[in-house]
């Protein structure tokens, strides 16, 4: 009861004139800088930061958990517009997300986007709310034999996502890894595979990658259309043709729900992030979801799943920051950080020692979910008019994006080297029909799984039975196990079956 | 004898990556120590998968149809260089301004007035989103620091 009293207190402080102002102010300009590509979340709520120390602490606090939300929000209406991710979590809305928008329907597209995020960040806040520090110690049952043996199911998942085409699929994610080798071995600090180069010493950088993997070889392609009237088809861009229909929300509502609940637990296990929230949520609708098969081709499922899991991760990873201190990404280093200026100290007695604080803040992390939700439908409107631009205007818009984007990133003319060559080896790839999600997927979890895997075998001196012993790991591997030789068993059983005929 | 099509290229590049990874790591870096895994262990073996998957690949490629490029596939990427090499000397907005303005002037034969409003309002737009707003520093470009 004593949760309730204090939560319904929040709500009281978090519902004023003032901190609703701030906190759609926030989340506006939260979309803004999601939506921009090679800002992403991180930068995003570091450099907004400072705009939330101009009010009162709690309506800065207010405003600081609608720009973390919107952040997450905005990352896909790049993705889905043009194809440039503003995160990287937005990459897996970009699979059904864009082609929607190809097919006519940006705004169906973001209307699923949104409601999804917002599906999933309620599961995650509710969660959060009834078992926040029971939550933040089941994030640190994950050591690095667990965390090994969960980034070995997440790559080997990665052939859900590999299209027609396995070979190539798996050319793609290979490619991935080997490319995240580069730079610092984050083991034993040495560098290697730099070529000599100071610049590959920090490895390739992600942002210039993505932007030019998705946003300029997009750019490329454009001009087979350039002459063409019509990019996409734009009949449907009018706010009613966006809405979803009866059909389409009872189609959304089961991926978002269960992608929400796996992204808050995959949320609060420091160092997994937003992006395996919101990738193994995908996997996990296209492996049980009823139209899994179809996803990658336009399916409102895919977008639910990939943007429930990302946010519902977000609020997951409140957990071990509020109950142990203990940021579960770069963004939650950030907001730790803002945190701390406010005054509250997050760790094991947070929840005893500063309860109205503590309480305010999951509040206002339901207020701030609400009102991004309001400010991003509110958006669609006008941002779909985006798609009604002919592609031979758009491609030196896009261009200039793309360059400034890449800029940005680390403030260097490397990261347009970067982008400009990345940009045509994405072309190349989708020319010769090799998908670039599980490459670039492939390029962020990799170093999660080297680093704990070899920390593992560190641990065990060398002994691969070290993920046998461990009870989480032990599950894990088998699951592996099973969803590897699950095809060999399938045909074996088949083939009996047919003989027995 | 069947003419190879460019498809092959693509997996004959990613096996040579592989071969290269294998490589450094089995010669520059420690492979394994006193029963642990070095930096070079992780990459090589992914390096050999990947030299092994190309082959597969390659064989696939060979039943493919050819792929068509278009001489205007290069034209984003030559004016996207030639916008980086123009912004070292009169800076990144007015390059960026001049790039969308020339595009669609001399490229897609847009009118004067259109092409021009066009470039001016996404040069203040990205000014003030990435320089007034962001704050990222861009380079002045060698015109300006020489006045």
């Amino acid at each position: 009861m004593e949760i309730i009293d204090l939560l319904l207190n929040g709500f009281a402080i978090a519902f004023s004139i003032k901190n609703f102002f701030a906190a759609a102010l926030g989340a506006f300009l939260g979309i803004m800088v999601g939506a921009m590509p090679g800002i992403g979340s991180l930068a995003g709520v570091a450099l907004l930061l400072p705009l939330t120390f101009k009010f009162d602490p709690t309506t800065g606090m207010i405003m600081l958990a609608a720009l973390y939300y919107s952040n997450m929000y905005g990352g896909a209406y790049s993705s889905v517009l043009i194809n440039i991710p503003g995160d990287t979590p937005a990459v897996m809305t970009g699979l059904d997300g864009h082609p929607l928008a190809k097919q006519g329907r940006p705004g169906t597209a973001l209307f699923t986007s949104n409601i999804a995020s917002f599906i999933g960040g309620t599961i995650g806040i509710v969660i959060l709310t009834i078992i926040g520090p029971g939550l933040a110690r089941f994030g640190l049952n994950f050591g690095p034999v667990e965390m090994a043996a969960l980034m070995a199911v997440a790559m080997t998942s990665l052939g859900w996502l590999l299209g027609d085409n396995p070979v190539r699929g798996l050319v793609a994610t290979l490619l991935g890894i080997l490319l995240a080798t580069m730079g610092f071995d984050a083991v034993t600090g040495l560098p290697r595979y730099d070529f000599g180069s100071i610049y590959l010493l920090s490895g390739i950088p992600f942002i210039p990658l993505v932007v030019g993997i998705f946003g300029f070889s997009q750019v490329i392609e454009m001009m087979e259309q350039r002459k063409k009237t019509k990019t996409f088809d734009t009949k449907k861009l009018t706010l009613r043709d966006s809405l979803l229909s009866r059909g389409e929300v009872k189609r959304i509502l089961p991926p978002a729900l269960r992608s929400g609940v796996l992204g808050t637990f995959i949320g609060v296990i420091p160092g997994a992030g937003a992006t395996t929230g919101s990738f193994l949520s995908y996997l996990m609708e296209k492996r049980i979801g009823k139209d899994g098969h179809k996803l990658g081709t336009g399916r409102v499922e895919g977008v639910a799943a990939a943007e429930s899991g990302n946010n519902g991760a977000a609020a997951g990873a409140f957990a071990p920051l509020l109950a142990l201190g203990i940021p579960g990404s770069g963004t939650g280093a950030v907001l730790l950080g803002g945190l701390l200026m406010y005054g509250l100290n997050p760790g094991p007695r947070l929840f005893q020692t500063q309860p109205e604080f503590t309480w305010g803040l999951i509040a206002s992390l339901y207020v701030a979910n609400i009102i991004t939700l309001i400010v991003a439908l509110m958006i669609i409107p006008f941002i779909i008019k985006i798609l009604k631009v002919p592609a031979e205007i758009m491609i030196p818009i896009i261009s200039t994006i793309c360059i400034l984007g890449s800029y940005s990133a680390n403030n260097s003319l490397y990261g347009i080297v970067i982008m400009l060559a990345a940009g045509v080896f994405g072309f190349f790839m989708k020319k010769f029909g090799y998908p670039i999600a599980p490459l670039l997927l492939a390029y962020v979890l990799a170093p999660t799984m080297e680093k704990n895997f070899r920390q593992a075998l560190q641990i065990s001196d060398g002994s691969m039975l070290i993920f046998l012993q461990k009870p989480i790991s032990a599950v894990l591997v088998i699951f592996l196990l099973a969803t590897v030789s699950s095809p060999l068993i399938q045909r074996i059983i088949g083939r009996i079956k047919n003989h027995s005929k | 004898m069947k003419r190879l099509n460019s498809r092959v290229i693509f997996p004959i590049i990613t096996g040579i990556v592989g071969v290269l990874w294998i490589i450094i790591g089995l010669t520059n870096h420690d492979w394994w120590v006193e029963g642990r895994p070095q930096s070079g262990f992780f990459p090589s073996i992914v390096g050999g998968l990947l030299l092994f998957i190309s082959f597969l690949a390659v064989i696939n490629e060979l039943k493919e149809e050819k792929t068509v490029f278009l001489l205007s596939h290069i034209y984003p990427v030559l004016a996207a260089v030639g916008m980086v090499v123009l912004a070292q000397l009169v800076g990144f907005f007015p390059a960026l301004i001049l790039y969308v303005f020339g595009w669609l002037k001399w490229f897609e034969k847009y009118r004067l007035v259109f092409s021009t409003l066009t470039a001016l309002i996404t040069g203040a737009a990205m000014y003030g989103i990435f320089y007034m707003w962001l704050r990222v520093p861009f380079p002045e470009g060698l015109i300006l620091k020489l006045i």
